[in-house]
This record gives structure tokens, C-alpha cells and sequence, in this order.
């Protein structure tokens, strides 16, 4: 899985956000909002990576325990796949 | 979400690509991210987003603070349009220019800033010289074709 080609994520005003850029800003007229951990998923998905990848970097950088960490990355990818974000 | 003035209301800031030449040669149509705050006061040269009172959503220079009245041009306009401080909605700070970010506090933006904003005089000038020219050829072709 892997986020879909033309966005730029920034932070900017403590808030990290990304836009879609080219083609894709035809396509994505949107503002996309992310906490730190969602900042730090979405830089990862840059790559195509798999489900156990993203968990176990979320592990290794966050003091997180495994429950929480598949709970965010749950609604991290719901609330992207249904905006159509992603390139599975 | 992408209502610019709610956006606003709700983060106090914003960030967009650009759509449109109008602030070419600085920003370039869906190439360039602008990203903008809420901010007091507004000063002479700030690129500000604002609100037409027919909806649309327009990112220009401030180019003269009369009291209350904010006469507005884009980079690459020549026509100055006067709208009212309460349809600013937020003030560029940030932008990225082919993928390179660049701060509004800038010295080389602000030397372009001020460089571009004081030949407007004469960038008006050698637009309607070339446009002038521009016609008298195509009357010259025009009368070669009769």
C-alpha cells in the first residue's frame, strides 16, 4: 500500500498538512490534516509498504503498544482509503 | 475538507496549490503550495487570500492600504481592483516554488517583491507598447492579404 503520487506534506503553523500538486490537484481538491504519528505514516506510504512494516516502524518510533498501534493505522487508512488516497 | 473560510475559522491557516497565472512569474498554476495564516495587521505587498462578493477565492498583492480599502493586483495583472479589509481571509507566509520552500520574510523574496511591485509602472508601459505593436502588425497583414 502506498500513497498516491503528487502530494507535498508540510509543517507549517504546528500543523502538518498536505496538497495535492500537477494532475493530481485536479483530481484531489482537498487540504489533508495530519497529527505527528499520521505525518510520520504517510511519509512511510511515500514507499509501497506493507500492513506489518508500517506497524513495527510505528513501534520502533512511538511509545506505543501493539493494540494501540493497529487502532490508528486503522483509522489512519479507512479515513485515506475513502478519500481515495491510496494505491494498494 | 476544502472550503477556504472555514478552513480558515477552523486551523487558522491554510495551504492550497495554485490555480491560475495570476501571481506568474512567482507562483505557477498547480506546480507552486501556498501556505497561509490568519494575521493582523496587514501590510503593504503582503499576498493575501481573499473572498469576491461573488464567492470566488483570489490570491493577489496588496499593492495600496487606503483606511479600509485594499487596492489588489496579481504578479502577473495589470488592472488593480479595490476590495474592503474584511474580505481578506488569511496572508501567505510560506509558499513552495518547484518543490523548494521559501519563507515570506525572505531577503531574496522580499528584493523580488519589491523589485517586481516598483516596475509595475513600467511593466504597464511596455505591455500596452507591445499589445500596440501587436495590433499595427495585424493591421499591416490584414491590408498585405487585401
Amino acid at each position: 500500500m502506498k500513497i498516491k503520487d503528487g502530494f507535498i506534506l508540510r509543517k507549517f503553523a504546528d500543523k502538518y498538512l498536505s496538497v495535492a500538486v500537477g494532475n493530481a490537484a485536479d483530481e484531489f481538491n482537498v487540504l489533508i490534516t495530519l497529527n505527528e504519528t499520521g505525518a510520520f505514516v504517510w511519509d512511510l506510504m511515500q514507499e509501497d509498504v506493507s500492513y506489518d512494516f508500517v506497524i513495527e516502524q510505528m513501534l520502533e518510533n512511538y511509545e506505543v503498544d501493539r493494540e494501540t498501534a493497529i487502532r490508528d493505522l486503522d483509522e489512519f487508512l479507512e479515513k485515506t482509503r475513502s478519500a481515495g488516497l491510496i494505491d494498494e | 475538507m476544502n472550503n477556504p473560510g472555514e478552513t480558515i475559522d477552523l486551523l487558522g491557516c491554510y495551504a492550497a496549490a495554485v490555480h491560475g497565472c495570476s501571481m506568474y512569474p512567482l507562483l505557477h498554476d498547480r506546480r507552486d503550495v501556498v501556505y497561509l495564516e490568519k494575521r493582523e495587521p496587514l501590510k503593504k505587498y503582503d499576498t493575501v487570500l481573499f473572498q469576491r462578493d461573488n464567492g470566488q477565492f483570489v490570491l493577489h498583492r496588496i499593492l495600496k492600504i487606503d483606511g479600509d480599502t485594499l487596492n489588489m493586483c496579481g504578479d502577473n495583472e495589470f488592472s488593480m481592483e479595490r476590495i474592503r479589509r474584511d474580505q481578506v481571509l488569511a496572508v501567505m507566509i510560506e509558499f513552495t516554488r518547484n518543490g523548494k520552500s521559501c519563507s515570506c520574510d525572505n531577503i531574496w523574496y522580499k528584493f523580488y517583491v519589491h523589485f517586481w511591485c516598483l516596475s509595475f509602472p513600467t511593466r504597464r508601459i511596455l505591455r500596452y507598447g507591445y499589445r500596440t505593436c501587436e495590433i499595427l502588425l495585424q493591421k499591416l497583414t490584414v491590408k498585405k492579404h487585401n
